[in-house]
């Protein structure tokens, strides 16, 4: 269809004609994604060009049963990238690929169990017009030239002949397409690292209209886990506006995930926090850690030792992942014991649900001074106003119970404390200590 | 024939009739299970804790039934606390920090919500301090609510002022310390409201940190001598020697009304 003609038709109804410029590296990349999808079907996908797949699937009939059941699970994958595909089965590549292009369908001419009736397939090859054969213009025109119209007459003529005319390429691609020389083709690799996008032709002004392409993305992104047996906890969204510029949304679980329902929740939960200054254009989802399935406890809970204890585990997994996704994780944490005798050195923040890999193993035996510290510190060390013998902070302090030296670190900060339990004017016992190498007292904790 | 049972249902209550049973968590101080209709902290319902100052005994009176949730391997949330949790004296009490979180939210609805979210999941039990973000009553009904899905403690820690105010809460305590006569570390849980029983007993309990505390009569603060050991630019090379503050301390614990040049002045 030209401009024009689109444009007329347009204005016919009503309506208006936008125009956009073909995007041949979007083409690349949707056919790409097809080709991954499509290694589901077969371990031998390859691209064939700018516009087709080959599938070899000799080899995969039984795992489906069928030529039908394999050929309807191709359509459906083609169906769900929003692809409309031709299909055709050949007995060689090229003659696959001419029959895709003419839309001829040769199912007929094969048995459920993919036995093809090679002399009817011949045939129709046989059939196709020289101008459909997608030889060069030039080699074409000779062709044409020659009077022969089909692609049995060009078979029909002595191959010593044809290679003298055309050269040694025109014989070797006859060969290939009848099938007597091989016609090996590379087939892809699997994709290491998880990266889709989805582009919006009109843009999306509101971040919850996000949620529908986030949910489609990891529809296909759990495919994707599930056939390599991975699963991961970390994944990242990237959001390309109208205006160019981009933010990321990284989501971050505290268990290894592969379900979509509840990477879509933890991700709806970041969304209601995002701003778009402008309409997103693009939404990308990119995965590039993994973590294989039987390595995570994913496994092993299917197979029934899972008891009450596991489930309220992954209900608190869930918990931390949610919290984590909404209150960012400087406002979710948790507390590492760190042996030491400084009081503020002796624990470390870090990130909910990092697993047991950042808490260090306890002692087994906890140092007895533990039992007289206090339940809760604050955030630093708050100065005591000390007049004559009495300690004022928000009311008058009244040392209880101490000292408890401590006497650390000599050979980089040093740290000499007498440290008190005191008693405060409303019965609040808190914890305060008498510098000594400044000679100023502060509160340092709280009993409870 | 049996006879009808009058109670429809365990969540109506009447005085004439024990108390159905309901799921709780031992408090781990007797006189006070024994107050307690329920006898323990109500499981799947909201409590609440007052108390004038943050610290003035909750965690102590808290911390058996912290500590028997978190040996069952229950973990254990605290939402917004006044202070930071000392991992040390955690453990040290029998809960292991590895199941405790600490959340920080920044504002009143990512307080309510995150409270919210802890008190549905099974096997938590919520600690929420509300002082920075003031509860009103469709917070509590919505916490209250959150709390019947789950099945651990919620406990809110609030100010003492939120007594006047009707809340939802199954148990309401107040804690306040005892009277000066009465032996230091002691504290006085009056039991504001109940379900399933009355209101306005107390009870006092020596709580456990405070307990251990020898009573002791207050020092007298040590004199700053100048020259001694305690200035910053002496102490830092008398540091590497070992022991440098010996003498101020010894003459501050063992002789603290020796007459020492420093005290005749006074």
């Amino acid at each position: 269809m030209t401009v024009a003609l689109a444009g007329a038709l347009c204005a016919g109804n009503g309506a208006t004609l936008r125009l956009r410029e073909r995007d041949a590296a979007a083409e690349a990349s949707l056919l790409n994604r097809l080709a991954q999808d499509l290694l589901q079907v077969t371990p031998q996908v390859s691209i064939d060009g700018d516009d087709a797949l080959l599938l070899e699937i000799g080899g995969c009939l039984r795992l489906f049963r069928g030529l039908d059941a394999l050929l309807s699970r191709v359509t459906a994958l083609c169906t769900a990238q929003d692809v409309t595909a031709t299909l055709a089965l050949a007995h060689t590549p090229g003659a696959a690929r001419l029959f895709a292009v003419h839309a001829l369908d040769t199912r007929p001419l094969y048995d459920d169990a993919g036995h093809a009736d090679i002399p009817g397939l011949r045939q129709a090859l046989a059939a196709l017009p020289v101008q459909g054969l997608e030889l060069d213009p030039r080699t074409e025109e000779s062709v044409m030239q020659m009077g022969l119209t089909t692609f049995a007459d060009i078979e029909a003529l002595p191959r010593q002949a044809l290679g003298r005319r055309f050269g040694k390429t025109f014989t070797q691609w006859l060969d290939r397409l009848t099938g007597v020389a091989p016609d090996p083709r590379m087939a892809i690799a699997p994709e290491t690292f998880f990266v889709r996008e989805l582009n919006f032709l009109d843009g999306i002004v509101h971040a919850d209209g996000l949620l529908f392409p986030m949910q489609r993305l990891l529809g296909e992104f759990s495919r994707f886990l599930r056939h390599r047996q991975l699963a991961t906890q970390h994944l990242v969204w990237r959001i390309t506006h109208s205006d160019g510029s981009t933010q990321e949304i990284a989501i971050n679980t505290a268990r290894p995930e592969l379900s979509p329902a509840r990477l879509l929740a933890l991700s709806r939960i970041r969304l209601e926090g995002v701003q778009l200054p402008a309409p997103a254009e693009t939404l990308r989802l990119a995965c590039r850690q993994f973590i294989p399935l039987a390595d995570s406890d994913a496994v092993t809970n299917l197979f029934g030792a899972a008891g009450n204890e596991d489930n309220r585990d992954d209900g608190i997994a869930a918990l931390i992942d949610r919290l984590r996704a909404r209150l960012g994780d400087r406002h979710c944490r948790q507390l590492a014991y760190h042996d030491g005798w400084r009081p503020e050195a002796a624990q470390r923040v870090v990130s909910a649900g990092a697993g047991t890999a950042v808490h260090p193993a306890l002692p087994p035996l906890l140092p007895s001074h533990l039992a007289r510290r206090p339940l809760w510190l604050l955030r630093e060390p708050l100065r005591v106003l000390r007049q004559g013998e009495r300690l004022h902070w928000r009311g008058t302090l009244t040392l209880l119970d101490g000292p408890e030296r401590i006497d650390a670190d000599w050979w980089s900060t040093p740290l000499a404390r007498d440290y008190f339990v005191a008693s405060h004017d409303d019965g609040v016992l808190y914890w305060v200590y008498h510098d000594l190498l400044q000679d100023d007292w502060y509160v340092h904790g709280v009993f409870g | 024939m049996t006879t009808p049972d009058t109670r429809p249902t365990p969540a109506l209550w009447q005085a004439g009739h024990p108390a159905a049973t309901r799921a709780v968590l031992s408090t781990g101080h007797a006189p006070l299970d024994a107050a307690l209709a329920d006898g323990g902290w109500p499981r799947g319902a909201l409590a609440e804790l007052l108390a004038a100052t943050p610290g003035s005994g909750e965690l102590p009176l808290l911390m058996p039934a912290l500590a028997a949730h978190a040996g069952t391997g229950g973990w254990i949330v605290l939402v917004a606390p006044p202070y930071v949790p000392c991992a040390g004296a955690w453990l040290a009490a029998g809960i292991d920090t590895r199941r405790v979180l600490w959340l920080t939210p920044a504002d009143a609805r990512t307080w309510l919500w995150s409270t919210e979210q802890a008190a549905r999941t099974a096997g938590c039990a919520v600690l929420a301090w509300p002082h920075r973000h003031p509860a009103g009553m469709r917070e509590l009904r919505r916490l209250q609510l959150a709390a019947q899905q789950g099945d651990g403690l919620c406990v809110l820690l609030r100010d003492d002022g939120a007594a006047r105010q009707a809340s939802p809460a199954a148990l309401r305590l107040r804690l306040s310390p005892a009277g000066q006569d009465s032996p230091r570390g002691q504290v006085v849980v009056e039991i504001l409201k109940q379900r399933g029983g009355f209101g306005g007993r107390q009870v006092t309990l020596p709580l456990a940190t405070t307990r251990a505390l020898p009573r002791l009569a207050p020092w007298q603060l040590p004199v700053h001598r100048p020259g001694a050991a305690s200035t910053p630019d002496s102490g830092h090379t008398h540091a590497v020697a070992g022991h440098p503050f010996a003498r101020p301390a010894a003459g501050m614990l063992d002789a603290p009304h020796a007459p020492t040049g420093a005290d005749a002045r006074h």
